[in-house]
């Protein structure tokens, strides 16, 4: 069930989490100190993950900690339900046709 | 990795966003302009890793003044704060540069001219290190606690130590850069539209007045107030060339009633002349009749009526000859009763007329004359009356143009005044900076030496020293982690300070006795509580010393501190007690060395920069005090200079 992430995609994590707590730090309700801390962990913890899962996990941590977060992995999350069932939809769709024709 | 997934599992919100006000309630650092801007660009450029590796590594712009910081120096343009404005925007340059350059020496090595070149810096090496590490040695706070070590020691300390160290460029840098911040926010100060270019036009106006004017009173004699109050009368050329002439005579004690004097000597004057031309022209004249004379004479004797006629005009020659020199006579007479007349003037009248003719001819540039009616002047003086004349009511006219528009902008000079004090304000906050800086990295080193220590701390089983340990956390130095406020408890902290020195170790056991509650007097101390008093001191008296000794230099520091710049490590300051808590008298210093000598000797040994100080002193002669060896012990604590201070601590 593990997907792997590609290396667009962490590029592609790593951007969203940047501008995540970069528009904190920019509307000041970051301090300069805390935004450092929120980096150093996203680099340190986000770095080795290859895998979708694991990245889930990794998400849910930073969230425990920077409640800046929940909106994104919600988002995040909420796609992946989206095509999860897409996928579903799809496997089903062509099993439907297999048996009919 | 954790068994919840993502699906599974909502995340617990713990709150660590803060308003903009909770920002400053806690004391927290918001990111600066530059800060961001940075951040923006590398993520444009290089994505968000790069950009987190970056932000994490530190804020590097944020460790140096970028010229665009030092720019906004230029917007500082009231005369007096102009200049050391210019000034002090070189020292902070210096200093920036300085500790970057250095910084990046020793992270990279290379050359400093090298790096110079890439910062387009056109200023030599020597030059920006000398400003800088003199500067630095000069302020307050390390003349205070490198006191006894000679500027070069001290220029040693900050190389390796301070300049290098890069909380030190963050809080110098972020100090200047709040303050030159504010110059953004001054108020703008108009200044009504041309009155620059009218202010220059009478300026030049003034100048060529003033020359004129100067000339006048070199020729004159009359003053420059008297020139000026002539020429407000608004007479015309002629009049005031008469004026001149008239009070400047007056200025010379020559009289209005005296010109009348000197018109009837210049009438004389003027016969003279004339008589003495008649009595020239009749010698002509006598002259030509005895040249016919003889020439009638000379001829040879006729006959008959040719020699009738030649004696008649013999004869009428000569009575032609003797009525002219009748008349000659009359006249040589008539001259020298003039001659006399005018010789037999009195002396003070001469003088007075010398006078006269003397201006009359500096002012009209020829010889006063009767014949004139109105006499046509020749000199340089009508040259600088003319231009007086004209330029004069230009000039104020002008000064009526700059007047009008002043008053059309009544709040142009206190905005201006307003706008100095503000400049001046800044400048002082600049000022601050390099001192404050230093004083934040010692305080910073202190906390993190602080943080150190709780670390390596065993935690305590037993819960009497537990206790202990929190109490003595608090004692001195307080610091509240959520609200970012640490507090100097100067008067503990003092109190303490005279206890260890005056009673030694047995000073030690009496501030266990207070954590206590017991007296602190040990003669009223049962068995029981000397048993629980030798176990704290057992197992904490070094921590006791350390705790207080730091502590005590770190609030001894903080008073050399302006508190005008906001901490750039985010903490509030308060202060229990005032300065004079902390002073230790020179018995209470001899004291600590006697009863603590010999275990700061053991520390100050471990380091080469204090035994360098130590012996620096002794070959000039001087001998290292005790409260030297004491700050030398804690500098060695804190890392200001190398060593290992405290080692017999547990």
């Amino acid at each position: 069930m593990d997907q792997n992430l590609t290396l667009e995609e962490k590029k592609k994590i790593y951007d969203e989490l940047f501008d995540v707590f970069f528009i904190q730090l920019k509307t000041k309700k970051l301090s300069v100190e805390e935004g450092r801390k929120i980096a150093g962990y996203i680099l340190d913890n986000f770095e080795p993950i290859n895998k979708k899962k694991e990245f889930f996990d990794f998400l849910e941590n930073l969230c425990k900690q920077w409640s800046l977060f929940n909106n994104y992995f919600l988002s995040k999350k909420g796609v992946t339900t989206q095509e999860q069932d897409k996928k579903k939809i799809e496997e089903i769709t062509a099993k439907i046709n297999q048996f009919i024709n | 990795m954790a068994e919840s997934t993502a699906a599974t599992s909502t995340p617990e919100i713990k709150t660590t966003q803060f308003t903009g006000e909770q920002m400053v309630e806690f004391g927290g650092q918001a990111p600066s302009e530059a800060l961001l801007v940075t951040l923006q660009g590398l993520r444009e450029a290089d994505g968000g890793k790069k950009a987190m590796e970056q932000y994490r590594l530190g804020n590097k712009e944020g460790q140096k003044l970028s010229p665009k910081d030092l720019g906004k120096l230029k917007e500082i343009t009231t005369d007096e704060n102009k200049v050391i404005a210019e000034t002090l925007g070189k020292k902070l340059e210096s200093v920036s540069i300085y500790c970057e350059v250095a910084a990046r020496i020793q992270a990279e090595g290379g050359q400093a001219s090298r790096i110079l070149t890439e910062l387009k810096v056109d200023r030599s090496w020597a030059e920006i290190k000398n400003q800088a590490l003199d500067i630095l040695a000069d302020t307050k706070v390390v003349r205070s606690i490198y006191k006894g070590m000679d500027k070069n020691q001290r220029i040693r300390i900050i190389e390796e130590k301070i300049a290098s160290d890069p909380r030190f460029r963050e809080a110098f840098a972020q100090g200047a850069k709040e303050a030159l911040a504010r110059i953004d926010s001054l108020p703008k100060v108009n200044e009504p539209e041309g009155k620059k270019l009218k202010e220059d036009e009478r300026d030049e106006l003034k100048d060529k007045t003033d020359r004129h004017f100067e000339s006048l009173k070199t020729i004159t004699s009359l003053e420059d107030r008297e020139l000026r109050e002539l020429f407000d009368q608004d007479l015309g050329k002629e009049a005031v060339l008469e004026q001149l002439l008239q009070q400047s005579l007056e200025k010379k004690g020559v009289q209005g009633e005296d010109i009348p004097r000197f018109k009837a000597v210049l009438e004389q004057e003027v016969k003279i002349k004339t008589t003495e031309a008649e009595v020239v022209q009749i010698e002509d004249q006598i002259n030509s009749l005895q040249d016919e004379l003889a020439a009638a004479k000379s001829i040879k004797a006729k006959k008959g009526k040719g020699e009738e006629n030649r004696q008649e005009e013999i004869r009428d020659l000569d009575k032609r000859i003797k009525a002219e020199e009748s008349k000659k006579t009359r006249k040589q007479t008539e001259l020298d009763r003039l001659k006399n007349e005018l010789a037999s003037l009195p002396d003070d009248l001469k003088v007075k007329l010398n006078t006269y003719r003397d201006l009359y001819k500096r002012i009209y540039g020829k010889e006063p004359s009767i014949t004139e009616e109105e006499p046509k002047a020749t000199a340089a003086v009508p040259n600088h009356v003319q231009k007086l004349i004209e330029q004069l009511p230009q000039l104020k006219s002008k000064i009526k143009d700059i007047k009008a528009l002043e008053s059309a902008d009544e709040d142009y000079q206190k905005q201006l005044s307003q706008r100095e004090l503000s400049e001046a304000d800044i400048i002082k906050q600049l000022e601050t900076v390099f001192n404050d800086s230093i004083v934040d990295l010692f305080d910073k080193r202190f906390d993190e030496m602080t943080e150190l220590d709780k670390k390596r701390l065993v935690k305590e089983q037993d819960e009497g020293l537990k206790k202990f340990d929190e109490w003595l956390e608090k004692r001195y130095v307080e610091f509240d982690t959520n609200k970012r406020r640490e507090i100097h408890h100067r008067v503990t902290t003092g109190e303490d300070m005279k206890l260890v020195a005056w009673y030694g170790n047995d000073g030690v056991k009496r501030i266990a006795a207070k954590h206590l509650g017991y007296n602190t007097d040990p003669s009223t101390w049962n068995n029981e509580q000397k048993t629980n008093i030798d176990k704290i001191f057992d197992k904490k008296g070094p921590d006791i010393k350390k705790k207080l000794f730091t502590s005590y230099f770190k609030e001894r520091t903080f008073i050399d501190k302006s508190f005008r710049l906001r901490n750039p490590f985010n903490k509030e300051f308060l202060f229990d007690g005032g300065v004079g808590d902390l002073t230790l008298t020179d018995a209470e210093w001899g004291r600590l060395g006697e009863h603590f000598g010999s275990e700061i000797e053991a520390g100050l040994s471990s380091s080469r920069e204090a035994q360098n100080v130590l012996n620096g002193l002794k070959e000039k002669g001087i001998n290292p005090n005790w409260n030297l060896k004491w700050l030398l012990y804690i500098l060695i604590a804190l890392g200001v200079i190398g060593g290992i201070a405290f080692i017999a601590t547990r």
